[in-house]
């Protein structure tokens, strides 16, 4: 009787002792590469004292029933997903679930479309890999020596309708006019596309007291090899306004092409990534409430030469820690 | 991730340089939260200080400063002055101050007044990371007198207005400099909501183990420019230094 009584107030004494040494386990599911390898390295090191953190690497020779077999095996509290690929098969595993509470929690990077493929999920949240134009505007307005009043950008409504309000209404704030170009005007084939875009790019870029900058948002339809060859670079030839984007090779020297870019800053995206699977796994935060995020922290690149060439004024006291291209 | 490690190997090869015996130079790694860019700062004051052999390193962000004070143990070092609190090897001795004042207040910025007066708590927060991650809920909780549910936290200044804007965050903690900094820099209006306690500036820290009379008189004689530099116009010595 004595002996129950001592068992029993050991388990009551050291049963909420046992649950809390629990520990969450997190899997990285992730494609191969060297930037995929600097992200999943910073997360694991930043959580590898709290957490059981366990990797799956996806190559070309994996499919999804291999990968489901594996998280079925591991089943982890959350997931990390890196790119595309293992955010598609994460999904897909928890649609297969018939019990919606075994569903795995997530947290998504580096993947394109983010805000659109997680939409109402609740169980996965993000941060976006595209850095939001305002950044992009905000950044290259503070390095330049010239009014950035009016901004242009050619877009697809169909698709980039509520991204384009956003972000007008982002930069209202900022005072800047952000001017967008529905390149479907004329239809949303890939010809009616191109036709809208020879007629209209060249004069845009060319009359500089229309806008101050064109914002080249990267969508496949309207900046494709076709299109860049017969319509971008011609026009970069004769622009007199400044092109500003996010992707570094369209500001590299020998392109003459973009003056401007701002990228994701890696390790500070793995911070921000760290900061929502604590939040989920620490606090029981739910992903929806942290949603998809935007990148807060940017690279940023200037191609001096293409600024010379545009005869662009830059504020030289304020590019300590711009990536300069000559 | 390689050029990440090679990065971090040279600093670490050029401080375990300056250490060893033989060289004079004292390596000074420096960090606080700064809208400055660190390599404007580092240029600014690095050939200055090199004459009295002191050999400082501005870091832009707190997670390569503290590896590098880790790993190669300097005697003197420039950190906000709750570093002290997590790293008791060292004691604060100079505070870095602005027109005599060596204590600031942080503002509390927000994008509408709304916030005014309400219960901070339940609000997402955002900070620069000035400490190690386990403790940024400890210094919001000081800073704010109330423990905060949710903090989003950055690695530079310029990033803190963009947290407002994207609703990553509902308030931003940001030291008075900075504040002006971030709105040279976004156009975007952001209302006070209220300021913090105050606490001590940034602060010339030595180790414990270090006789700091060897380096006082130089710090003590450190030109307007250097301070000017580093954002200050002068230093004072903690109450209790030598203690």
């Amino acid at each position: 009787m004595r002996t129950t009584s001592i068992s029993l107030l050991a388990l009551v004494v050291c049963l909420p002792h046992l649950v809390h040494a629990k520990t969450d386990k997190i899997c990285i599911l992730r494609n191969e590469g060297k930037d995929f390898d600097e992200v999943a390295g910073i997360i694991s090191s930043e959580l590898v004292e709290k957490y059981e953190i366990s990797e799956i690497k996806i190559s070309q020779k994996s499919t999804y029933n291999g990968i489901k077999s594996k998280l079925t095996e591991s089943s982890p509290d959350l997931l990390v997903l890196m790119d595309n690929k293992p955010l598609e098969y994460a999904l897909k595993f928890n649609s297969e679930l018939t019990d919606p509470r075994k569903k795995i929690r997530g947290v998504a990077l580096m993947s394109l479309n983010l805000k659109k493929r997680l939409k109402g999920n609740a169980e996965i949240s993000g941060i976006a890999y595209e850095p939001s134009p305002y950044l992009l505007v905000t950044q290259f307005r503070y390095i330049v020596g010239v009014p950035i009043k009016k901004v242009a950008a050619f877009y697809r409504n169909s698709l980039f309708h509520d991204a384009i309000e956003e972000v007008k209404d982002q930069l209202k704030g900022e005072g800047v006019l952000l001017e967008p170009v529905n390149v479907e005007e004329i239809g949303t084939s890939r010809t009616a596309i191109s036709e809208f875009m020879k007629k209209r790019v060249g004069p845009l870029t060319n009359d500089s007291g229309k806008s101050d900058a064109l914002w080249i948002l990267l969508d496949s339809m309207i900046i494709n090899q076709d299109l860049f060859n017969s319509v971008w670079i011609p026009a970069a030839r004769s622009a007199s306004i400044p092109f500003i984007t996010s992707a570094e090779n369209l500001v590299a020297p020998e392109m003459h092409f973009g003056t401007f870019a701002i990228t994701p800053n890696l390790p500070d995206m793995a911070n921000q990534a760290v900061q929502q699977i604590e939040g989920i796994l620490h606090d029981n935060i739910p992903p929806s409430s942290f949603g998809v995020e935007e990148v807060v922290s940017v690279n940023k690149i200037l191609n001096r030469q293409r600024a010379k060439e545009i005869n662009l004024k830059l504020r030289e006291d304020r590019l300590g820690e711009i990536k300069i291209l000559e | 991730m390689i050029r990440m490690k090679t990065a971090r190997f040279l600093t670490l090869l050029i401080f375990a340089t300056y250490s060893v015996a033989g060289f004079s130079s004292e390596a000074m790694p420096i960090y606080y939260a700064s809208i400055l860019p660190a390599k404007n700062r580092q240029q600014g004051i690095g050939g200055d200080l090199k004459k009295l052999n002191i050999d400082p390193t501005v870091f832009a962000k707190y997670s390569d400063f503290i590896e590098i004070v880790k790993t190669s143990k300097p005697n003197i070092l420039i950190a906000p002055s709750f570093f002290g609190k997590y790293y008791p090897e060292y004691r604060p001795y100079f505070r870095l101050s602005i027109d005599g004042k060596s204590k600031i207040r942080y503002k509390l910025m927000a994008l509408n007044h709304g916030l005014k007066g309400k219960d901070l708590s339940t609000e997402k927060i955002g900070i620069v990371q000035e400490v190690d991650r386990n403790h940024v809920n400890e210094v919001v909780s000081q800073l704010l007198g109330v423990k905060v549910k949710l903090i989003r936290t950055v690695t530079k200044p310029e990033d803190l207005l963009p947290l407002l804007v994207f609703k990553s965050a509902d308030i931003i903690i940001v030291s008075p400099d900075n504040l002006k900094g971030l709105k040279e820099k976004f156009s975007t209006e952001v209302k006070l909501i209220q300021e913090t306690e105050e606490i001590d500036s940034p602060t010339i820290f030595f180790r414990k183990d270090f006789d700091p009379k060897q380096l006082e008189e130089k710090i003590k004689g450190l030109s307007p420019s250097v301070l000017n530099t580093l954002g200050f116009t002068a230093v004072e010595k903690c109450e209790g230094a030598e203690k």
